[in-house]
């Protein structure tokens, strides 16, 4: 008897229970009256995370998932608890790009990280993950350190060897503050917004992959993403508040 | 979303008080038997013979000398982390961090077996070890420290670790980095790869950093150092980089991670890493600091999570997954606590605690901890974190007060600091082990 009675206190929830993450609104504003499914979208992230300016996080669909004829058109990371949900995006334009992204995102407290993935057929996938933020008190920032202004040092990692038809890993960095709008000086001043709002792949000249970047991607953003093997050049084009662009091309020869 | 999955004793404790019938109690405390045996006040194996493991014998020995207490520790003689870069800098001999068991079982009646605890079966309440004998426990300890992932970075493995030393074990790993240092031709560049969080001691790397750089200033003039950081941001960071501009000028050189400091391939063989943007850097002496785990038994005993740590309740360190075990030190997950030995040390006295009350049929008690991590940036120049933690919300937080040494302070105030450090390493090793080896 008192098994069961155990039993059925373990089924009650001490704690409050997590909001349904496709009730976030704008989870809910992006899935429009649409049900997502709840397998498929892999999100990986660290359940505790020592320091919330740069969260290392996983996105990967399986395309398996998807109906015969249908593709998957974009993926979409929002945090529950920042001053602003956005994280980052991703729209896939060709069949060149894969739907397996890692980047880097800033979480503000611990909180809820949704993904959400949507196909061009309506249909959707969603994921979600508690990430606990413990700021450590060991960490003090270095007042020395320069803060850049604009897009500096674009890097993109191509593998050492590609195989042929096998899927290629790049890897991509740009350096810039992301500034938030929200962050304040020593002073209290208010620094202005600066952020790098895209990158753009054209595969072959032809657009691929459109990145949107919001104030909850880490300062420095870094995208790695796995194109086809059968792609040959690779046009990565970054662009931010102001309109400046930075243009990298790279050959992909076996 | 607070945890929602419900901790047994917990339910079991809003059970009693939601009932409120006394009429059931017997029986509740009967079908919640702990197996332990009439006749004695419990048996309690601890398994991982450092700052964590050894000060919870020691403690629960102090608290309730009836207890029945069986330490489980591979290693006759154990040599700590702290301090290991004073031996790396040829500051210390590697005998004078060797600490031993003598204390613990002549002074406090602790049952210390040298063996290898291989396997935990939470549900029969057992421990196999590696000479073949079976530990039956009322509870278990487990603070077994780091175990590093080999393979995490391509090419670094255990027979890499031969040639391009981790030393994140402190021991043998020392004496080969030390000895590789010596044997460094002036000019050659100390090459140190640096994990991303969590890993064992945050400041440690920056702090060996420091020391090898005072080692090269006086033996290796043409030398540097090279940190390649897996992080943006470090532990006392301001104060390191003051520090290092003060003591050596441009003799250390760290590469964050958007400086593409990452390292994802070593050649130990030729001393040479890649980092993530394809970078090469060779090396004089290589130290590959690898991502790391808890200690390969909390995985065996399956108290690990996803991410390779052990969840533990806040207010006892009982594993969230297994009943009556119990982890502490480096291996659980205590953030925004470090995983230092200082930590370790203050947890085991806290589990000893919980340990003695659980068996007693006591409420744990309410728990507060402290830590503090000193860093030699040269043997005369110390800087510190200290803070306290408590349990708010049933989360274990930071409480406010704690803080870092000043930046811009005076040489003696650097000293002083250094002296203290010295003074806390002889502290701590007394509360710990209580002996020398």
């Amino acid at each position: 008897m008192i098994r069961s009675l155990l039993a059925l206190l373990l089924t009650v929830p001490l704690s409050v229970l997590a909001a349904e993450p496709a009730q976030f609104a704008p989870v809910a504003q992006l899935l429009s009256g649409g049900v997502p499914l709840e397998h498929g979208l892999k999100l990986d992230l660290p359940s505790v995370s020592e320091d919330g300016s740069a969260v290392a996080v996983g996105i990967q669909f399986d395309s398996k998932q998807l109906q015969p004829g249908d593709r998957l058109a974009s993926v979409h990371l929002f945090a529950t608890e920042n001053p602003r949900p956005e994280l980052i995006s991703f729209r896939l334009l060709s069949e060149h790009v894969l739907a397996d992204f890692n980047t880097r995102i800033r979480l503000s407290e611990s909180q809820q990280v949704i993904a959400v993935a949507l196909s061009e057929q309506g249909h959707s996938w969603i994921s979600s993950k508690e990430v606990r933020v413990t700021i450590s008190g060991c960490l003090v920032p270095d007042a020395q350190q320069e803060t850049l202004a604009s897009m500096q040092d674009p890097r993109i990692a191509l593998p050492r060897r590609i195989k042929s038809g096998e899927p290629v890993e790049l890897r991509t960095l740009i350096k810039h503050p992301m500034e938030t709008g929200l962050r304040q000086t020593a002073d209290g001043k208010l620094v202005a917004q600066n952020l790098v709002q895209t990158l753009q792949l054209a595969i072959d000249k032809q657009p691929a992959l459109d990145v949107q970047f919001a104030s909850g991607t880490a300062a420095n953003p870094y995208v790695r993403l796995v194109v086809q093997g059968k792609s040959k050049e690779l046009e990565f084009r970054w662009q931010d508040q102001q309109g400046v662009e930075v243009i990298e091309v790279r050959q992909l020869s076996l | 979303m607070k945890n929602n999955k419900p901790s047994f004793s917990l339910s079991r404790r809003n059970l009693l008080k939601g009932l409120g019938a006394a009429s059931l109690l017997p029986l509740v405390s009967a079908c919640s038997s702990t197996g332990l045996s009439s006749s004695s006040a419990g048996r309690v194996v601890i398994v991982g013979g450092g700052f964590g493991g050894a000060t919870a014998a020691k403690y629960i020995k102090r608290f309730n000398p009836a207890i029945d207490v069986t330490l489980v520790e591979v290693n006759r003689t154990f040599h700590t982390c702290p301090f290991s870069n004073l031996v790396l800098a040829g500051q210390r001999k590697l005998e004078d961090i060797a600490h031993g068991y003598t204390e613990l079982k002549e002074v406090y009646g602790v049952k210390v077996i040298h063996a290898r605890a291989e396997d935990v079966d939470p549900i029969a309440h057992t421990v196999k070890l590696s000479t073949g004998t079976t530990l039956h426990y009322d509870r278990l300890v487990l603070s077994p420290g780091i175990d590093f992932r080999w393979n995490a970075i391509e090419g670094y493995d255990e027979a890499a670790a031969e040639l391009a030393p981790h030393a994140w074990k402190a021991g043998a790993q020392t004496t080969l980095l030390r000895n590789q240092l010596e044997a460094m031709e002036d000019g050659g560049t100390f090459v140190m790869s640096v994990p991303d969080n969590p890993f064992r001691c945050p400041p440690g790397p920056y702090e060996r950093a420091s020391l090898v750089a005072s080692y090269l200033a006086r033996h290796k003039p043409k030398s540097k150092v090279l940190i390649l950081d897996a992080k943006d941001n470090f532990s006392k960071q301001g104060l390191f980089t003051q520090g290092w501009r003060e003591l050596y000028g441009e003799r250390i050189e760290w590469v964050s991670l958007s400086n593409d400091g990452k390292v994802t391939r070593v050649d130990a063989a030729r001393g040479e890493v890649e980092t993530e943007f394809g970078t090469r850097h060779k090396a004089g002496v290589l130290n590959v600091i690898p991502p790391q785990k808890a200690g390969i038994i909390a995985e065996r005993a399956g108290v690990t999570n996803a991410d390779g740590w052990v969840p533990v309740k806040p207010n006892t360190f009982e594993s969230e997954q297994a009943k009556d075990v119990y982890v502490i030190g480096d291996a659980s997950i205590a953030a925004p606590m470090p995983k230092s030995g200082f930590s370790a040390n203050a947890q085991g006295k806290v589990v000893a605690a919980a340990i003695v009350a659980s068996l007693a049929g006591f409420e744990p008690v309410n728990p507060t901890w402290s830590n503090t991590c000193y860093s030699l940036l040269s043997p005369d120049y110390g800087i510190t974190v200290a803070d306290v933690y408590r349990i708010e919300d049933n989360k274990l937080v930071a409480a406010p007060g704690g803080g870092v040494s000043p930046l811009d302070a005076s040489p003696a105030f650097r000293k002083a600091e250094a002296d203290y450090a010295r003074g806390w390493y002889e502290a701590i090793a007394q509360d710990t082990w209580g002996t020398r080896y």
